[in-house]
């Protein structure tokens, strides 16, 4: 094969990062994920909604519960993330807004699957 | 456009350029629901997180989630929520190289807004039922 790259695209060094494809295929897989687990997710939301803070707690507490809501808050941030991140890299002008707008999407992220994944974990194993 | 966009490429997607018509809402909707609904997740593991706290932190939310102002939210995330999830599984299949048509896809866009609005009726109607 020819070498198609300029001279100056080689000093440069920019080429393809070949990673891109790992995100695509992962907010695919997140996806599928997502759609699986999310009739569960809502038959329990159903249930326990009218429960209030008893039936919150009771939904938790089962182990399937705990289960389907591990399992929906991991992938939902994980899809969210590299969702907004696209939306970012996609419309935001200014490099350093767009690097430090990433950069915090993906600490929120992180953040919120931490406290989430914390607090099922306490209720459903009663620390 | 967005002002300030220093980049020679245009922007994408190009909104500007485009016709409107049913797929390429949906297109726009699906990216605005996703943000909206990552609002959501974020909301989810608050609400998870003030569990945890206990009653007395629970209860603080708990007049505003169960007021009609927290009927109206649920319906709103319901309807974004089943459109998102019938929209990505389509989604799904134009990544198996299926569906393209534009006769089909812009009827099968539709169906999937009107879809998820009669879902979130429907669910929105057996949640505030069942509260009785």
């Amino acid at each position: 094969m020819s070498d198609m790259r300029t001279p100056l695209s080689k000093v440069k060094g920019h080429g393809a990062a070949r990673e891109g494809v790992h995100e695509f295929i992962a907010h695919r897989v997140s996806a599928i994920i997502l759609a699986l687990v999310f009739p569960f997710f809502l038959y329990g939301l159903m249930k326990a909604l009218p429960g209030g803070y008893d039936g919150l707690i009771a939904w938790v507490k089962s182990g399937f519960g705990a289960f389907t809501l591990l399992i929906f808050i991991t992938a939902g941030l994980y899809h969210g993330r590299i969702g907004i991140n696209e939306v970012l890299l996609d419309y935001i002008p200014s490099h350093d807004m767009r690097t430090f707008l990433v950069l915090l999407n993906s600490l929120v992220a992180l953040g919120a699957w931490l406290a989430g994944t914390m607090a099922i974990l306490k209720i459903w194993l009663g620390a | 456009m967005a002002k300030g966009w220093t980049d020679k490429r245009p922007m994408s997607p190009h909104i500007s350029i485009w016709k409107w018509h049913p797929t390429m809402l949906s297109s726009i909707l699906h990216r605005a629901s996703g943000i909206v609904l990552y609002f959501g997740l974020l909301k989810l593991c608050l609400v998870l997180a003030l569990l945890v706290a206990g009653p007395k932190w629970f209860s603080k939310v708990e007049p505003l989630l169960y007021s009609p102002f927290g009927a109206a939210v649920f319906f709103a995330f319901c309807g974004i929520l089943m459109f998102h999830l019938l929209n990505g599984i389509r989604h799904l299949v134009w990544d198996a190289g299926k569906g393209f048509n534009p006769k089909v896809s812009n009827t099968i866009s539709l169906l999937i807004i009107l879809l998820a609005a009669i879902a979130a009726c429907v669910l929105t109607y057996m949640l505030v039922g069942s509260f009785k």
